[in-house]
């Protein structure tokens, strides 16, 4: 009987001390940060960034090639040809950006020919709904953006979002980028890619790099102020968004 | 117990065997004292001490807050004013990875693959 009550006590004082050990402060980890984040003075601010991206001034193939040259070579994206393909701004025919409503949509003025296309930073974004590790986010501005330290690669942002607008590194985007950007990351393998309206620059008080590059065909601003000048520009001309009946709410428009 | 001559040697010997990395590593992390030293001596965004063993977390929480909350400054404790920035901040001072980061990561083993993305890191990629 003794015996038994001696083991007892023992392992009850080794079972504390074992969980006092393991409570026990660490004298680094007791250290906090002392300072806190800060939005720069300069921040461009909106409730809600739109793009505006005027059709009638996109008319030759060099228009195109300037405005994607300018993001593309910043942000260090690779150029693979084929089926591996990373792009963040890129064109396409009418007819395959409009699908089925390029009639009605040609009906109202909408020209034959190429379009500019990007990520849509939807009001409802069905990418950030999948990612399974909140990689993908809607900033309160509407910028729908991601944090490439968290992607794990599983692409289910890829098949959920409508309008095609993200890449997969298959392999190390380094070994296809002619001329690296010291100013901006590259990306790793096995990691998606997009647009993220240049937050980066917004939030230091400057236009995304398309819209400066474009001379004046692709206009940026928050939608949600009726005197800004998307809002302006979308009262006065016909406008079309890609896919609407969808409902995702996509924030680039269209002038036709 | 059988063989008891065999068995007690031989398992003197496995521990030992098994426990020679750390008996001769000394244990415990390993500080290295000729890391590259910083460009501006006037003091870190924090503490030294705080950014020799967690500068991670610093880093991690600079990450956070320019990404997810559009802050791209950070104000220290002591009132300084620090753009959210690894090259624009840290490599300004520290301009010389191979030999700041580097050195200890290898030394304790540490494997991280900031380098594989953020440019300006040593081989040793973080």
């Amino acid at each position: 009987m003794k015996k038994r009550r001696r083991f007892l006590e023992l392992a009850g004082m080794s079972f504390l001390a074992l969980v006092g050990k393991i409570l026990q402060p660490d004298p680094v980890r007791a250290f906090s940060l002392s300072g806190v984040g800060r939005v720069h003075a300069r921040t461009l601010k909106a409730k809600r960034w739109a793009m505006l991206i005027d059709t009638l001034k996109f008319n030759d193939a060099e228009k195109f090639a300037v405005v994607i040259r300018a993001c593309h070579s910043f942000h260090n994206v690779p150029s693979i040809a084929g089926g591996q393909e990373v792009k963040w701004i890129w064109k396409d025919t009418v007819e395959r950006v409009f699908g089925e409503e390029t009639a009605d949509y040609k009906a109202k003025g909408l020209q034959a020919g190429d379009c500019l296309l990007s990520c849509n930073h939807c009001d409802n974004p069905a990418c950030v709904s999948v990612c399974p590790v909140g990689a993908t986010f809607r900033r309160p501005d509407g910028i729908v953006a991601m944090d490439y330290h968290r992607c794990i690669g599983c692409r289910f942002c890829m098949s959920a979002c409508p309008y095609g607008a993200r890449s997969f590194n298959f392999s190390d985007p380094r070994l296809h980028i002619a001329a690296l950007n010291p100013d901006y990351p590259a990306r790793a393998r096995g990691i998606v890619e997009k647009c993220g309206f240049c937050s980066e620059l917004l939030d230091r008080g400057e236009m995304p790099l398309c819209v400066k590059a474009s001379d004046g065909a692709i206009v940026f601003g928050d939608l949600a102020d009726p005197d800004s000048g998307v809002s302006r520009l979308l009262s006065k001309r016909t406008s079309i968004r890609r896919n609407e009946k969808l409902g995702a709410g996509p924030g680039l428009y269209y002038l036709i | 117990m059988y063989n008891a001559k065999y068995i007690v040697p031989g398992l003197v010997l496995f521990l030992l065997v098994f426990s020679a990395p750390f008996l001769l590593s000394g244990g415990g992390t390993r500080i290295v004292q000729d890391l590259a030293p910083p460009l501006d001596k006037s003091g870190c965004v924090e503490d030294r001490l705080f950014m020799a063993s967690s500068h991670m977390r610093l880093l991690s929480f600079w990450r956070d807050q320019a990404l997810r909350e559009g802050k791209r400054e950070y104000v220290s404790g002591s009132g300084k004013v620090f753009a959210i920035s690894l090259r624009g901040t840290c490599f300004s001072c520290h301009a010389d990875p191979a030999n700041f980061c580097d050195k200890c990561h290898l030394v304790n083993g540490a494997r991280p693959y900031c380098g594989d993305c953020h440019q300006g890191f040593g081989e040793g990629r973080g």
